[in-house]
């Protein structure tokens, strides 16, 4: 996937958003083509411009038009104005066209808010890394505008692209505690972006938000990086949140104890046999691994595309200590040498390592869109993985019949008269 | 500057500089580099390089080809993903170099290689192709123009590249391109196909319904080019008697350059009768395409003239539709639908239209939805978002690329006599689903008037003439067929609302907000 999707994809699910993508009709056709698949029912707009425009400089001005007539057709109440390689190559100035427009709004609140946003595939490393820069954007500009919102205590929020069902079962534990669960992002809505600026505390349930957090840390509001994901991560994650949140000891304990034991019951009841193998993008790789281990499969590999970052560091080292090799920024050979040498029976992979696995007979899914965004957290969580992953193993047979039937096919035909 | 003036300076400058728009919504074609690559793509042993960042390979390889033709990847595309320190400092050069010396160890069976230019590539490669390898190394550079042209440019270019450059293309892949040419067996006249290549909606359906035309009047399909072609068919994708290109969008000029007679493929009864005769003559096959004709009427056809005399023909002349499409489906699809089914076209608009009646902008497909929603729409993802936007009743059938769909099976043709079944039975059924969506549900309407009589008590709710009047417009609207039972749903429905609503008249809005709410 381009990197610009991540961006993309965020923008167009939040109400009242617009996307303008500044891009080579290539680019925008294929970004557009997903984003309608993946993100919304939403039209994406785009300068009109050619390719003499680019080296001129006039495709500023084309961009500065197009900005000014979305207005006067659309009304929205933010414009996600969005750049890829060539406008970057050239150096277009959408930071300055979202400044020109926040100074006007100053004297005329009509205006909408221009949220500038860099992400060239040449220099952005993964689309997850895209909706990072697309969400701390967002609330750049918002704090630019409004300001931060009065902190309030009891508050925290989540951010990650997780099952829509799995922040509600964190808000419901987080009430036990008396702490208030006041905003997800990437959300539907803008307020859910703006209650974030005012909690206490985040909690990052995916492991690339650098920017956000940081932008948010900059502001005194400190993310934490664990997620309640099988036994030993939901013990300590409400551990942890419930001390961020000066609960009573006795009261966390409790809740951590019923939670993890729950999680326990579940890969007792439901147990994992078999090798598998996950490689995936965004680096939520890592917290389904872990959930396998504990529920008895064996994980020799995990590759992600996202670099290491803060938050993936628990994750890789209770990894490293079971055996796990952990790739960051992975290739698609290395994957490809994975299941060679590994042999798994089950692999969770990108579109074309799954697509290589089931050629071989091998089990196999697109982890992004099985697992990515699956109900992950707590003992819920466990149960639908542990059950997916149980059916998907036992269909090995289907798998095999059809390599054996197709075997006979020859991808490659040497030339006869080959030299 | 206030906001309505400074629109009004850019709208001027912009009609100045002969431009009427200065943004497009959705956009609905790709540019050269796309075309160029699901074209030489095809070619399972060419190697391509695309000399691009790391998206120019995953969003139409390892995304798009997914949802265009069911392709999870394309094992003989590689990609340099080149990053900013490429951009910013050492140009493409060095690592276009590593990468073409990468390529062998992934594959000895190909060894011709095109290097295909991208976007990005044309806009910071001011010195060209400069590492050191040549055609002698069995490796080209191939300029896609990405930044200039459109994706049917692009297709166009890449197959007339395969065959002005054949010669080098089957030294390098290791044949011996005479002794290919004179081991080719005539028993037949042959036929080359010219056209189907990756992201071609339909183009596997339609592409077996030609060949079936083909064999039919006792020729052979000698040549696809570029799907079904490997490197040697280059070598004979000449040695045929006549040629048929298969989309009005791109293929002729590769046909005109063979030297040989050419047809466009055929939508409708009248076109591709008049089609097999054609091409009869041309092949010396007049009487096996008079044959032909005559025992296509006794079968695939026969479905056809069955369908016709059966009543619910009738629904066809009280049909709408719309298309909006590449060049090719949006002719051949007003030809079958409003010449041959007698339907009533709404919209009919060719991307690739720059001017005349079938020009458009997606601002007028808005707005004919809205004006004159067609019972049926024919489009792309796009026209399918501004029916679910604008809330219309109007049925979607896919006709076109932007838009996830799976178009793999064979049986599914628009062209030919096996497209005009195919759409026949396709559209019948639609109209079904029309009716049936409208027919009551037992107990439904009931519990419904229940709600509302006990909500409005004593009062009696009137209409508003403008209501009735309004409400007229609305069913309009509807399909024809299922007016009656969609009036009497509006009735009930306008009148609960008013009650809710605690006034005791139906107004104009009540009636829209209504059918607003139908339409989901």
């Amino acid at each position: 996937m381009c990197q610009a999707f991540g961006s993309l994809r965020v923008m167009m699910r939040v109400e009242g958003i617009v996307p303008i993508l500044v891009g080579n009709a290539g680019c925008v056709y294929g970004l557009d083509f997903v984003s309608h698949f993946y993100a919304a029912r939403k039209s994406v707009l785009t300068p009109v411009y050619t390719a003499a425009d680019l080296t001129n400089g006039r495709i500023e001005d084309r961009t500065r038009a197009a900005v000014a007539e979305t207005i006067a057709q659309f009304n929205p109440r933010v414009i996600a104005l969005i750049t890829l390689c060539n406008e970057e190559t050239v150096g277009l100035a959408i930071d300055a066209i979202a400044k020109d427009y926040a100074a006007r709004a100053k004297d005329d609140p009509t205006f909408p808010l221009v949220v500038p946003m860099h992400v060239p595939g040449y220099g952005v490393k993964s689309h997850a890394e895209a909706k990072d820069i697309a969400a701390s954007q967002l609330l750049k500009c918002l704090i630019e505008r409004d300001g931060v919102p009065p902190r309030q205590s009891d508050a925290a929020s989540t951010i990650g692209e997780v099952f829509p069902a799995d922040p509600l079962y964190l808000e419901q534990l987080l009430a036990k505690m008396g702490i208030r669960l006041v905003a997800h992002i990437p959300s539907r809505t803008l307020s859910d972006f703006r209650k974030v600026l005012g909690v206490s505390v985040n909690v990052t349930l995916h492991p690339f938000y650098v920017k956000t957090c940081a932008l948010l840390a900059k502001h005194k509001i400190p993310s934490m990086g664990c997620t309640p994901v099988g036994v030993e991560g939901t013990r300590t994650w409400i551990e942890r949140i419930g001390r961020a949140f000066n609960v009573n000891p006795a009261r966390i304990e409790e809740l951590a104890d019923t939670e993890s034991r729950a999680v326990a019951t579940v890969f007792a009841r439901t147990p994992i046999r078999g090798r598998i193998l996950i490689a995936g993008y965004e680096g939520s790789e890592l917290m389904v691994a872990r959930l396998l281990v504990e529920a008895g499969a064996e994980v020799p590999y995990v590759s992600t595309n996202i670099g290491q970052t803060p938050f993936t560091k628990e994750d890789e080292a209770w990894l490293a200590a079971r055996g796990t090799t952990v790739v960051f920024r992975k290739t698609f050979d290395q994957d490809v040498i994975a299941v060679d040498e590994l042999k798994p029976d089950l692999v969770l992979g990108t579109t074309a390592l799954a697509a290589y696995a089931k050629e071989r007979g091998i089990p196999s899914m697109y982890f992004t869109n099985i697992f990515a965004s699956r109900p992950l957290f707590l003992a819920q969580g466990a149960q639908t993985i542990a059950e997916l992953v149980n059916q998907a193993i036992g269909r090995r047979a289907a798998y095999q019949i059809l390599t054996d039937f197709f075997a006979a096919v020859e991808e490659e035909s040497t030339p006869a008269t080959a030299l | 500057m206030l906001l309505s003036q400074e629109v009004e300076t850019l709208a001027q400058s912009a009609l100045r500089a002969g431009l009427t728009l200065n943004v497009k919504r959705d956009v609905d074609t790709s540019n050269a580099f796309w075309g160029a690559l699901f074209t030489f793509g095809c070619l399972p042993d060419v190697q391509v390089v695309i000399n691009g960042p790391v998206g120019c390979y995953t969003l139409p390889i390892t995304s798009i080809l997914n949802y265009t033709d069911t392709i999870p990847n394309l094992p003989n595309v590689i990609s340099t993903d080149f990053t900013e320190r490429e951009v910013t400092l050492d140009g493409t050069n060095p690592i276009l170099r590593a990468t073409l010396e990468g390529r062998s160890t992934l594959n000895a069976h190909r060894r011709a290689t095109i290097v295909l230019t991208t976007q990005e590539s044309e806009l910071i490669s001011t010195d060209g192709f400069e590492s050191g390898l040549s055609v002698h190394d069995g490796i080209a550079q191939f300029d896609s123009r990405a930044l200039q042209d459109d994706e049917w440019q692009g297709r166009e270019s890449a197959l007339l590249y395969l065959y002005e450059n054949r010669e080098w293309l089957l030294a390098a892949s290791g044949y011996d391109a005479a002794a290919l040419r004179s081991a080719v067996v005539r028993t037949k006249p042959r036929v080359t196909i010219i056209g189907p290549t990756y992201g071609c909606f339909n183009s596997y359906a339609d592409l077996a319904e030609i060949e079936r035309l083909v064999e039919g009047i006792g020729a052979e399909v000698s040549c696809v080019m570029p799907f079904r072609s490997r490197v040697k068919d280059l070598a004979t994708m000449d040695d045929c008697d006549a040629c048929i290109v298969m989309y009005r969008e791109f293929g002729a000029a590769l046909a005109a350059r063979l030297h040989k007679p050419y047809l466009y493929a055929p939508f409708g009864i009248q076109d591709t009768t008049a089609f097999l005769r054609e091409l009869g003559r041309i092949l010396g096959r007049t009487d096996e395409a008079e044959a032909f004709i005559a025992r296509e009427k006794q079968t695939t056809l026969k479905a056809f003239w069955d369908l016709w005399r059966s009543p619910h023909q009738d629904f066809f002349g009280t049909s709408s539709f719309g298309v909006v499409a590449g060049e090719t489906y949006t002719h051949g699809l007003r030809r079958v639908l409003q010449d041959e089914f007698g339907m009533r076209p709404t919209i009919v608009a060719s991307r690739q239209a720059k001017s005349g009646p079938l020009a458009y902008s997606a601002i007028d497909v808005r707005q004919t939805l809205i004006d004159d929603p067609p019972m049926i729409m024919f489009g792309s993802i796009n026209e399918k978002i501004y029916i679910s936007e604008l809330e219309l009743l109007t049925s979607y059938i896919p006709a076109s690329f932007p838009g996830p769909v799976v178009r793999r099976a064979t049986g599914t043709p628009f062209m030919g006599y096996a497209g005009v079944v195919y759409l026949a039975q396709e559209i019948s059924n639609f109209l079904f689903e029309i009716l049936f969506r409208h027919l009551p549900v037992e107990g439904l309407e009931r519990k419904q008037a229940e709600e509302t009589t006990l909500a409005i008590s004593e009062a009696e709710i009137s209409w508003h003439p403008d209501a009735v009047e309004r409400m007229n417009v609305v069913l309009k609207k509807v399909p024809f067929f299922v007016r009656i039972s969609a009036s009497k749903k509006l009735r009930i429905e306008a009148e609960r609302e008013a009650v809710q609503r605690r006034i005791r008249e139906v107004t104009p809005d009540i009636i829209d907000d209504v059918a607003r709410r139908f339409a989901r």
